[in-house]
């Protein structure tokens, strides 16, 4: 099993606000697009738990019977820095208490940089889920010429 | 379909949108995207610099979801399209270069990728995305004044509203006007609790009128029911004269997600407030109260009133076309042969009464068939002696 790249590690470390899309297509169909309020990636299990909103769960449940491919974009507020990850979906469980804090400390950066749009993100971990996807690809979105380069492919293809 | 033209804030915005695609095999990309562009009531159109995976998804499925938010309510808004085209030259492809050739003119930096084409997508469909909207945080003031706003338009005297919780397995209560004992005596919201976890089960207007002493003898018909009123206790909550006699319970969505229940409970007879308005204008008024209400939390204090005031103007306004018995769709001539169709007058007969030629009011016919959506002189008639038209045709003048 190979960690995922760090430059992905360091940018999920980064002290500012990252905006996080969470996406899923079938064929034919209008794709579904939800936001992410925080997120954890567990290195050590190629998974990445996005948290997203109890009733998007629903509309995401309602939308792929089953589930597939699964998108998470993490895009930076400050400078666009983003990383696309793809991945199967794996599982979906409740917030634990760290994941809260995750929540919490998401919430904080997005306040002190974009202040105009932390009511947007200002969610309660109770009216969240985790959606948890294992992390087949990442790309390196904006900015730069490099846009949609793969990144990294992990062992689980 | 919401207007675009309704939505044109969202077009000029700086706040971050993104486009997601499928491929044939379904799986999904998200890209960041700087600006839509509007173009015209139907179409939209999107900077193809970077868009690589994206447009080799839109090849293989044309489907897409733009997801946006508003820049004043911080709503989002989701817009299916189906891509149509690219375009390389022509107006459309000037603009938006020039577009994007003025903001890096006054960032100071050359463009960080060319334009290579402007891909132009046909609107499908408009939501609200009200699911990520619902947390918008209100100013504890902002549900008193939906229910003042409320209360005035229809001289309603006791509300409440409440949010589902839990799930969408409960309710908890978030504002009350005018119920006697509230705040001291949790027991005073009993029924109305009630009523607001049935809506919530059931998602429909519920309408209750008269049924004060239908909860009395069901109350009677309890075990020790007698024993119980001799000690002054009730099973449930008591039914006494203060009690209210009609209760409505209002579900409250927008994009078909819950937004709230409005509760309305009355001691006065069937001449007041409540039993005058139909379902169909509480379905309206739900739809035009719970947009506003997702929109309050970007609106100054002192206009937030005003805001729900005119979400319910709009509601009446919309219910009473809908309502009107005579659409004013119809002119008066249309109105004329209308009725004499419904009188079971041929359209021979009806030239020769208004003095027009048989051609015309085959014309007029079918003007009425059109406006009125009926399929047939039967239908017509039938709409017409349903609504009662008869009644509303004044008499021709001598």
């Amino acid at each position: 099993m190979r960690k995922p790249p760090q430059e992905l590690i360091d940018f999920t470390q980064r002290h500012v606000p990252i905006f996080i899309h969470l996406a899923a297509a079938m064929p034919n169909e209008v794709p579904f697009l939800c936001r992410g309020y925080g997120f954890e990636l567990d290195a050590g299990t190629e998974r990445l738990w996005v948290y997203i909103l109890k009733n998007q769960g629903l509309r995401l449940k309602e939308y792929g019977r089953p589930l597939g491919i699964l998108s998470a974009l993490l895009t930076s507020g400050v400078d666009n820095e983003s990383y696309q990850l793809k991945g199967r979906f794996a599982d979906v469980r409740s917030l634990s208490k760290e994941d809260a804090s995750l929540l919490a400390e998401r919430h904080r950066w997005v306040a002190l940089h974009t202040p105009a749009l932390a009511p947007i993100v200002r969610v309660n971990a109770s009216d969240c889920l985790a959606v948890g996807l294992r992390v087949q690809t990442v790309y390196v979105q904006t900015p730069g010429p490099n846009a949609g380069f793969p990144l990294w492919e992990g062992g689980d293809r | 379909m919401i207007p675009p033209e309704d939505l044109l804030p969202i077009f000029e915005g700086v706040f971050p949108s993104a486009i997601v695609t499928g491929s044939a095999q379904g799986v999904p990309n998200v890209a960041n995207l700087t600006r839509v562009w509007h173009v015209g009531s139907s179409h939209v159109a999107v900077a193809d610099q970077l868009l690589n995976k994206t447009y080799r998804n839109l090849m293989e499925c044309p489907l897409a979801l733009l997801k946006m938010i508003h820049p004043q309510s911080l709503i989002h808004w989701e817009i299916s399209v189906r891509y149509l085209q690219t375009e390389n030259e022509g107006p459309l492809f000037e603009r938006v270069r020039d577009d994007l050739l003025t903001v890096s003119w006054i960032a100071g930096v050359r463009l960080p990728a060319e334009l290579r084409g402007v891909l132009v997508f046909e609107i499908l469909n408009i939501r609200q995305c009200a699911e990520e909207a619902l947390h918008l945080k209100h100013n504890p003031e902002t549900y008193g004044d939906f229910l003042n706003a409320l209360a005035a338009a229809h001289q309603w005297k006791q509300l409440s509203y409440w949010i589902p919780v839990e799930n969408g397995q409960h309710v908890k209560l978030q504002a009350s006007r005018g119920i006697p004992g509230a705040g001291v005596d949790s027991s005073v919201f009993g029924y109305m609790e009630r009523l607001a976890r049935l809506v919530l089960k059931e998602r429909r207007v519920i309408r209750l009128n008269n049924i004060r002493s239908l909860l009395r003898y069901f109350h009677s018909m309890e075990p020790d029911a007698r024993r119980r009123a001799e000690e002054n206790r009730s099973a449930g909550f008591p039914v006494t004269e203060a009690t209210p006699s009609h209760y409505l319970g209002l579900p409250v969505f927008v994009s078909g997600s819950w937004v709230g229940i409005l509760c309305c409970e009355d001691l006065q007879g069937p001449a007041d407030s409540v039993p005058a308005f139909e379902d169909r204008y509480f379905t309206i008024l739900a739809a035009s109260i719970g947009e506003a209400l997702l929109q309050s939390s970007a609106v100054p204090e002192e206009e937030r009133e005003t805001l729900f005031r005119q979400a319910v103007e709009r509601a009446k306004l919309q219910w009473g076309k809908e309502a009107a018995p005579f659409p004013s769709m119809l002119s008066a001539r249309e109105r004329q042969v209308a009725l004499q169709v419904a009188e079971g007058l041929s359209n021979a007969e009806i030239a020769k009464r208004l003095f027009i030629s048989p051609r015309t009011v085959t014309t007029h016919l079918e003007r009425i068939f059109q406006k009125l959506n009926v399929p047939s002189r039967a239908a017509l008639t039938r709409y017409v002696l349903e609504k009662n038209l008869f009644a509303d045709e004044p008499e021709p003048r001598e």
